[in-house]
């Protein structure tokens, strides 16, 4: 048992893991850049780099292959065990022992970053206001109340609690507080909203006359407008059917017991902590071009009573509660000179938002006071000689 | 050093559990939705109830008119829509409109002809944006400026409509079938108001008769 | 002998009256060539000198810096824009359009003189079949860039090429005419002012006027020349009083002293000097000669991009161009280094080759991207501290990546071709070498890869985004990182190192221009549709150079079998009795 321990520990601390797992790491880099000529970055990023196990399909025959999750996780071990703990320990070394140690600080970085950032956008004409973010890619499910004081609460579900519903599995979703639950019956990755007329069959319910008829699914997923039927059901009634667009200009609302309820699919949203309002938006395009050489956007941050003015430009960030604000991008791409423009701003939650900075700063001391050392032993040898 | 397996263990045994879970998830289960929170959308966003089709911007279906589909056999019918009114062509049949046809129409001819009018806030992306747009659909590359600007106008709801006439292979919004010889005749006005844009597509060989059709069509409309 | 000195009599005669030609346009005056080509013009968002513009204008229409005219002159570009403004009728005639394939001419109608095998032709000879041409180039237009083939392909570029011809005949497109107002930065065409409805501000009626007044005067030698000085004066002035005319001078002199093609030439012949070298390994002066060749060469080189970094006030490398520069910079520099350090002569041999392929491979790109060399940038790309650090880290890792692979391609070439040429130690020697140019390029390439990534923390907030440039970096900071730990576990020894880094020169063509070609991501920026087969081709170099490694390989391990075998026989068969 002991040595059966032995045996394990200096398999996972050997050089020779080290290798195959940076080869297969190599290799999942390569295909998940090949892939996203075919797919969307999003989908490459959850098929290849934010997986344990996967099947890329190599033309004639689909293999099985470690995701980069499960790589890096083991290849954080190998780097603990191996590269850290068991290092012989000595002047020769102490340089490799602190690049490992950024390494593993970055990995760490990663790690935190997967499990606990929330990223998204806030989109806004000049004198709008918003008091959250918006996921690009995520669909959420909304239920919402109005309450006795006329505020709205509301109650979401992931995607991934219905997004695989069919009609004979369908997702249920609750609340205690809830006189109803409601089941998402269909549920369409992307999808448009049409009459239907006398002359064809549809094999989705039909909701005031309009079915939501599926599309093919764009390569980008922030481009796809899902889509979901959902029934609502109290005890004792009949089921009521709703129809729930990504692109509907209005929830579905209804009323149970005397309340008013709603339902939203939307894009997952985020609460800023935060109102931010944008005043003014600027664009200068280089002279004679259709090519923006800076835009910038003064934005007001009002916590409660407090108002603090801030200009968000490219390349300088609002930092503020744990979020950080960057100058994305702007539109409508086809505005005329007078036409009102909207900025958007993306938006990050990531507690390890600075680990990288450091830890990159202790692979660069580490390396180079390794390689530096090296290099002098070399020149010094090599003038000794001649 | 004896604890370091164990941890390995632990790491390992953490990483094929996620992955079980993530496999098979049970869906039968009913699941909770988040504890409640203040939301961002205003109460008066649901408190009116509206109809599916006006929330998701759909012109409601004719179920409620069975006879929308009118078609004309001989001469000319007057036709309408609400505000609008038309001299139908011969052989023409009207069509329910749509969220964005205004008014709509099967060419005499052809199943896979058809007709349409539709507004534009605005000037629905310009007039070059639009031609542009109608080029790509018949598969061909943009016109210049110089061409825009020669092309002819035709009257239409009492403005000065730009004309325009091309061939090449249709392939129209929503994908419904490629036409490969096909011809699109189209007429732009674009005024202060707002745009106006009357579009006939289908077979080249079905469209040839039915230009002055149009013309008379688009001459016949009228608020 | 007589036969030889009238041989070389004539040679020399024919080359001076083939300067003659080339040096003198008889039509526009040396005073007025040099007027033109100093006048401030604003094109891609930015004010570069009329030289810099008509020579990118002349090698996107031609393929090459120079035009013949119909009466078989060779033209400056500076003297053919020139006539395309001033005499439209003479440009008409000059052949500036190439045209690399029968197949595009024959699609559009133009009827082909079957002796004249020429792949430029005049907008005269063109002009029968533009009506065609139009057509063609819109219906071709609506085809994705990547699905055109050849042909389709160059018509739309003809039509483009056509299309700027003519308006800029019309005197569009070339803004020439300094604003007088502080406030407004687009500069005017003389069409523009033209057409202008409302009254112009006195200095811009100036210009338009004494350029009207040239346009007159065209062909009348002293007339035109007045005219012209009075536009020059306006210009000029306008443009100061902006403040846009300072570098004007500098990137004249830039592309006036061609630093580039000295720096080439002075790699070519310490080429020249290193091969002789390696046949008479004894001589010092040749020796000497190389390295110092080689030294001139790379100072000329730095000098580039210096002077280029002082032009637009940027660091050294925003563009895929600047990389080529920078990359072949760096990669001859460390490989004097080393030979600095070593005195073995195969760190020169490695410098005098990267540098002139660099230099060959940075004009080819030139030549084919058709496009001004030091344009303007997207907001993103604006100076930031972060950005031009990470773009500089990385660029010195994909140079240390390329020079290893060279110096390995040597370490395995040599052991297929020449073994026992070079001694035991030599080829230990450069193995080592390939294994501290890795360590150096691993430093570059880590660090640069995780600056870029809080580059884009700081910019868009999210360190990595596995967008195809930066998975390119990791690639090969992987590749480096892999070659090291294999070496040190044993795994691979002084050729297995060596076939390593000759693979994984790839893996930095593919990161430095395999990626952009793959048209999706955030850094396909670049022309790169003519950089595949380069690619290609330096896939399968290095791919056969392993292969050719690995057969070394084979050869060497039956060789030292073969060299025991009679020892331990012997030995064997005492033991068996």
């Amino acid at each position: 048992m002991r040595r059966a321990g032995e045996l394990a520990l200096r398999g996972l601390s050997s050089l020779g893991l080290s290798c195959v797992l940076l080869v297969l790491l190599g290799l999942l880099t390569w295909l998940g850049t090949l892939e996203q000529t075919r797919s969307g970055l999003y989908e490459v990023q959850r098929k290849y780099f934010e997986s344990f196990v996967l099947s890329h399909d190599f033309g004639p025959v689909e293999v099985p292959l470690p995701g980069a999750n499960l790589v890096m996780s083991v290849l954080l071990v190998n780097l603990l065990v191996g590269g850290i703990v068991r290092l012989r320990r000595g002047a020769a070394t102490v340089g490799v022992l602190v690049a490992h140690s950024g390494i593993v600080l970055l990995l760490a970085s990663s790690f935190v970053k997967w499990r606990h950032s929330s990223e998204g956008h806030v989109t806004l004409y000049e004198g709008q206001r918003a008091t959250h973010f918006q996921s690009y890619q995520r669909w959420e499910l909304a239920v919402l109340e109005v309450g006795d004081d006329g505020r709205v609460l509301e109650r979401v579900a992931p995607q991934e609690r219905y997004e695989h519903a069919t009609p004979d599995a369908p997702a249920v979703l609750r609340a205690d507080e809830l006189p109803f639950e409601v089941r998402v019956t269909h549920v369409l990755a992307n999808c448009s909203p049409l009459p239907k007329g006398p002359m064809f069959d549809v094999d989705v319910p039909v909701v005031d006359g309009v079915f939501l008829r599926e599309r093919a699914r764009d390569k980008e997923t922030e481009r796809n407008i899902a889509g979901a039927y959902v029934e609502v059901r109290e005890s004792g009634a009949t089921p009521r059917v709703g129809v729930l667009w990504g692109a509907q200009s209005a929830p579905w609302s209804f009323e149970v017991a005397g309340r008013r309820y709603a339902l939203d699919l939307r894009k997952e949203r985020y609460p800023l902590g935060f109102t931010l309002a944008l005043a003014d938006f600027r664009k200068e395009d280089h002279p004679r071009m259709n090519m923006a050489r800076a835009f910038e956007s003064d934005v007001e941050v009002r916590e409660g009573a407090a108002k603090r003015p801030v200009t968000i430009s490219m390349n300088a960030p609002l930092r503020t509660g744990g979020l950080v604000l960057y100058q994305a991008s702007w539109g409508p791409s086809n505005a005329r000179a007078s036409d009102p423009l909207f900025s958007t701003f993306a938006v990050v939650r990531n507690p390890a938002d600075s680990w990288p900075l450091w830890s990159c700063v202790v692979i660069s001391l580490g390396l180079v006071w390794h390689f530096g050392r090296m290099l002098a032993r070399h020149v010094r040898r090599e003038v000794g000689l001649a | 050093m004896p604890t370091l397996p164990f941890r390995t263990g632990s790491l390992l045994t953490f990483a094929v559990l996620s992955l079980a879970v993530s496999a098979c998830s049970d869906r039968a289960q009913p699941s909770e939705l988040s504890a409640p929170r203040e939301s961002s959308t205003p109460a008066a966003a649901i408190e009116q109830p509206r109809s599916s089709a006006e929330r998701l911007g759909v012109q409601a279906p004719p179920a409620a008119a069975p006879n929308a589909t009118n078609a004309s056999n001989g001469a000319p019918t007057s036709g309408g829509n609400g505000a609008l009114k038309w001299e139908l062509p011969a052989g023409w049949s009207e069509l329910a409109p749509t969220s964005m046809r205004v008014a709509n129409f099967r060419v005499a001819g052809d199943e896979r002809a058809e007709c349409y009018l539709t507004f534009l806030a605005g000037d629905g992306g310009g007039l070059a944006a639009n031609i542009q747009r109608w080029r790509t659909q018949m598969g061909q590359g943009p016109l210049s400026p110089q061409e825009i600007a020669a092309l002819p106008t035709k009257p239409m709801l009492g403005g000065e409509a730009v004309l325009v006439d091309f061939a090449g292979s249709f392939s129209g919004m929503g994908g419904g079938g490629k036409i490969e010889d096909a011809r699109l005749v189209g007429l732009l006005l674009v005024g202060p108001q707002g745009a106006a844009f009357l579009k006939m597509t289908g077979p080249a060989s079905t469209l040839a008769g039915q230009v002055d059709a149009f013309l008379a069509l688009a001459a016949s409309l009228r608020n | 002998m007589s036969v030889w000195l009238r041989l070389w009599l004539a040679l020399a005669l024919s080359l001076l009256a083939s300067l003659d030609a080339s040096a003198q346009s008889v039509r526009w005056t040396p005073r007025a060539l040099e007027l033109a080509g100093s006048l401030p013009v604003q094109e891609g968002g930015r004010v570069k000198p009329l030289d810099t513009f008509a020579s990118f204008t002349l090698l996107r229409l031609n393929g090459k810096r120079s035009a013949e005219d119909g009466d078989g002159r060779k033209l400056t570009p500076t003297a053919w824009l020139l006539d395309v403004l001033f005499d439209p009728e003479h440009a008409a005639r000059t052949r500036s359009f190439l045209v690399q394939d029968a197949e595009a001419l024959e699609a559009i109608g133009v009827q082909l003189d079957a002796r004249r095998k020429r792949d430029r032709y005049s907008y005269r000879e063109l002009e029968p079949g533009l009506t065609k041409l139009f057509d063609l180039a819109h219906q071709y237009d609506a085809i994705e860039a990547a699905q055109r083939s050849s042909v389709q392909s160059q018509i739309v570029a003809l039509a483009e090429n056509v299309l700027l011809f003519a308006r800029l005949s019309r005197h569009e497109i070339i803004a020439v005419v300094p604003p007088p107002d502080a406030r407004s930065e687009a500069w005017n065409t003389p069409a523009e002012l033209r057409a202008s409805s409302r009254a112009l501000p006195t200095a811009q009626a100036g210009a338009l006027d004494a350029f009207e007044t040239a346009f007159a005067a065209a062909g009348r030698g002293a007339e035109f020349e007045a005219a012209l000085e009075r536009f020059h004066y306006h210009a000029v002035v306008g443009a100061r009083l902006r403040g846009e005319y300072d570098k004007i001078p500098s990137e004249r002199a830039y592309y006036r002293a061609n630093l580039l093609r000295w720096s080439l030439t002075a790699f070519l012949l310490a080429f020249v000097c290193t091969a002789l070298l390696w046949l008479a390994p004894r001589r010092k002066w040749l020796y000497a000669t190389a390295a110092a060749l080689c030294a001139v060469g790379a100072a000329l080189l730095v000098a580039v991009i210096v002077w280029r970094c002082v032009l637009r006030e940027r660091p050294p490398v925003s563009t895929l161009y600047e990389t080529k520069l920078f990359v072949t910079a760096t990669g001859v520099l460390i490989a004097l280094a080393i030979e600095a350090i070593g005195r073995k002569r195969l760190a020169l041999s490695a410098a005098v080759v990267l540098g002139a392929v660099g230099l060959f491979v940075a004009h080819g790109y030139e030549v084919l991207d058709k496009r001004d060399t030091m344009p303007a940038l997207v907001a993103v790309l604006d100076t930031n501290f972060w950005l031009a650090t990470h773009v500089t880290a990385i660029t010195i890792g994909y140079a240390a990546g390329m020079l290893a692979a060279l110096l390995a391609s040597f370490y395995l070439l040599a052991k297929l071709l020449r073994p026992g040429r070079l001694a035991r130690e030599q080829y230990a020697a450069l193995s080592r070498m390939v294994y501290g140019v890795l360590c150096f390029g691993l430093i570059f390439s880590l660090v640069g890869t995780l600056l870029g990534g809080i580059w884009a923390n700081e910019s868009w907030g999210r360190f990595w985004g596995w967008d195809p440039k930066e998975n390119g970096a990791l690639l090969i900071v992987i590749s480096q990182l892999v070659i090291l730990h294999a070496r040190r576990g044993g795994y691979l020894r002084e050729h297995g190192v060596c076939m390593a880094a000759a693979f994984a020169g790839t893996i930095v063509a593919f990161s430095w221009w395999g990626v952009n070609l793959l048209g999706v991501g955030l850094h396909s920026y670049g022309f790169t549709s003519g950089i595949q087969t380069a690619l290609w081709s330096y896939y399968g170099a290095q791919w056969s150079i392993c292969g050719l490694g690995a057969l070394a390989w084979l050869l060497e391990r039956r060789r030292e079998r073969a060299a025991r075998a009679p020892t331990q026989f012997p030995a064997a068969r005492r033991q068996a009795a």
